[in-house]
């Protein structure tokens, strides 16, 4: 068997790679309180591919709170930009629970239908923005599809800011911030939306980074015809922390001090090999100087490995931080979003990551260790894979004592939790968070529901006794159901 | 050292540092216990017959290899008995890296493939470097690499899925056949 083949393929694959997979952790072991920096200094010394110590810091490690193992966020309600005075709805919210892949790995994304009926009771007509939230990822996305009066409309969408928090390395310890959290339960969101600043914030214009940068990029890199093997180049200098910041992107690794020093390197790929990633170093503030470029048998760049005819073509140019961002943007997002088929766009993806640079890199007015090595594909990565809420904006005019009805269409992906060997699902829906709307009545309907079994809930449905649409209680503030593919 | 001078403890000092690691590909291949085990056991055989004149420069990689193939032999030899549902997941997911027959020309020997294989690797940012590793040749569940990385299991296959493509792209553009 084809696969066959590839498995022992996969058995003969490089000792250094192996190597480097077994040193590579996600950070687990509890760090001393430091300035982030300080902190941050320490943790990033590390060496690229080869090296021992090696720190992988991806992930979530703060503690979690009963409940499932993973939490994708709740179906919001509906609300409107302006006020809503006059205004009366009702909202039904109908889960389509399709039948499960006893064998698959992933979660199963469902088909919420949230329906309201917006009443007019004024004597003027009414032309409001509506605003509908959902939660999700950029590398995920899925954008709703919006119906009023059954047609289909054309809705904006804002995305809100990572919506989660940075912790240490076991769970919430003051400054340490090395790892996301995202939101474990709705009263994560509940903290998040309830003052109504993350929305305002999310529909505002993303910041445009006019700040002048000096730029080094590596082209054509080169090494001796010895056959394949991890010829790295580095590129060494020292700066000034205190004038002097600087962004890569398209580098493997890097070794940092808080006295300035810096080496970022590469694996020198093959002369006509696979399309090669762009790779620049962007510098904030003072310029660099000198610097040094040296060729290393591997990534570890360790002394007595050094190798000669390893090189690369090096343009210096000014420009300003925005314009040298977007195409590594671009880049980013036809490698890693076009893949998943996310409906993110460029501009979207663009514009939350110069949000995002302003808030948490070395140069925004929440620096987060995490960032401390001012890596762009760490940055981008965790910017495509963040947690956030994101605005649905559309328009809706009611006339004078009538109604409209808005059909809001999302795959609503699932919490998880696993019970010894059993995974389970959940769905969960808010009523009052971050709404203006007071909804005079409230349902909620499950469909093909044959094939699963209710764990727990507290909507009411009854699968056994075929009770599928049940009347909620609008001032109750969450719903929730966990449910499991039937046994047998 | 151990193995090389031929003491006693070779055995006791290995399972004691690397038992784990060998099991754990061991169960992610096989899913069974007594199967594992077994591997396990022929592993250190093996490695104290090969040792020396072998010198592994990694041992790490040398037994993981070695426990690898241990287990799929005992999967070729039992799948018609035995249902091991860890690798025949990672078979099925491996088979999005087949390169496509109407784009590719030359078979290659084992060795060349792997060689394809570790440069495709080194082309990839660590991230995900270590994901392939841990996901194909440890055998690690998406699920469990989903806990580790903190995000949903969904994400953890659309990224193994991206790979698996580059993987296959990368294969045809070095035209080799399987």
């Amino acid at each position: 068997m084809k696969s066959e083949e590839l498995f022992d393929g996969i058995t003969g694959i490089q000792d250094d790679i192996i190597e480097e997979a077994q040193n590579t952790e996600f950070i687990k072991e509890r760090t001393s309180r430091k300035k982030w920096f300080a902190a941050a200094a320490a943790f990033v010394i590390v060496i690229g591919a080869g090296g021992v110590g090696i720190r992988f810091w991806r992930g979530t490690t703060g503690a979690r709170s009963g409940g499932f193992t993973s939490y994708a966020g709740p179906v919001f309600p509906l609300t409107l930009k302006e006020n809503a005075d006059g205004i009366t709805a009702s909202r039904d919210l109908t889960y389509d629970v399709a039948p499960r892949d006893p064998d698959g790995d992933g979660l199963t994304d469902i088909l919420a239908t949230d329906a309201y009926t917006l009443q007019n009771e004024s004597d003027k007509d009414r032309t409001v923005t509506a605003i509908v939230p959902f939660a999700g990822s950029f590398s995920m996305m899925k954008i709703p599809t919006v119906k009023v009066n059954g047609l289909t409309s054309d809705a904006g969408v804002h995305a809100g800011s990572y919506n989660g928090y940075f912790t240490g390395t076991a769970g919430n310890t003051g400054n340490e911030s090395t790892n996301l959290s995202n939101p474990k339960s709705w009263e994560d969101y509940k903290a998040l939306l309830s003052d109504g600043s993350y929305r305002a914030e999310a529909l505002e214009n993303y910041p445009e980074l006019n700040q002048p940068v000096t730029v080094y990029r590596f082209t054509d890199p080169v090494k001796p015809a010895v056959g394949r093997d991890s010829a790295t180049l580095a590129v060494e200098f020292h700066i000034d922390t205190g004038a002097t910041t600087v962004f890569t992107y398209g580098f493997n690794g890097a070794s940092l001090d808080r006295n300035g020093y810096r080496r970022f390197s590469f694996f020198v790929p093959d002369a006509g090999g696979e399309s090669d990633s762009m790779r620049v170093m962007i510098v904030l503030g003072q310029d660099i100087g000198n610097y040094t470029l040296k060729g290393y048998q591997d990534g570890s760049c360790d002394s007595g490995k050094e190798v000669e005819g390893v090189t690369a073509t090096v343009t210096r140019y000014e420009s300003t931080f925005g314009e040298v961002l977007y195409p590594l943007v671009k880049e980013h997002a036809n490698r890693y979003l076009a893949g998943n088929q996310s409906d993110a766009s460029l501009e979207m993806y663009y514009g939350a990551l110069c949000r995002f640079l302003m808030q948490y890199s070395a140069i925004g007015s929440e620096p987060k260790a995490r960032y401390a090595a001012c890596n762009l594909n760490d940055l981008l990565s965790d910017v495509s894979n963040a947690e956030r809420v994101m605005y649905l904006t559309f328009p809706v005019t009611i006339p004078a004592h009538q109604s409209v009805t808005v059909e809001v269409d999302s795959y609503q992906a699932a919490s998880y939790h696993f019970v010894g060997n059993r995974r389970t699902y959940g769905y969960d829906m808010v009523t009052k968070l971050d709404t203006n709307l007071t909804f005079k009545s409230l349902t909620a309907s499950i469909r093909n529901a044959d094939t699963a079994e209710m764990i727990q809930q507290n909507f009411g449905f009854d699968l056994t006794n075929n009770i599928t649409k049940v009347e909620l209680d609008p001032e109750n503030k969450h719903y929730y159901m966990e449910i499991s593919p039937a046994a047998g | 050292m151990l193995f090389w001078r031929r003491e006693e403890t070779a055995i006791p000092e290995t399972d004691r540092k690397y038992g784990s690691f060998c099991h754990r590909i061991a169960m992610n291949i096989l899913s069974d216990h007594e199967d594992s085990e077994e591997c396990v056991n022929d592993l250190y055989l093996r490695v104290w017959n090969n040792i020396p004149p072998q010198k592994p420069v990694s041992l790490p990689a040398y037994l993981g290899r070695i426990i690898r193939n241990l287990s799929i032999s005992r999967y070729r030899a039992n799948r018609s008995k035995k249902r091991y549902g860890g690798i025949e997941r990672m078979l099925s997911e491996l088979e999005d890296c087949i390169p496509s027959p109407e784009n590719v020309e030359r078979a290659v020997e084992a060795e060349r493939l792997s060689e394809s294989i570790s440069d495709w690797l080194r082309t990839l940012d660590l991230g995900d470097r270590f994901l392939f590793v841990r996901r194909y040749w440890h055998g690690d569940s998406v699920s469990s690499l989903a806990h580790e990385c903190g995000i949903r299991p969904n994400q953890m296959s659309q990224r193994m899925l991206r790979l698996r493509k580059s993987l296959k792209a990368s294969l045809e553009k070095e035209e080799i056949a399987l």
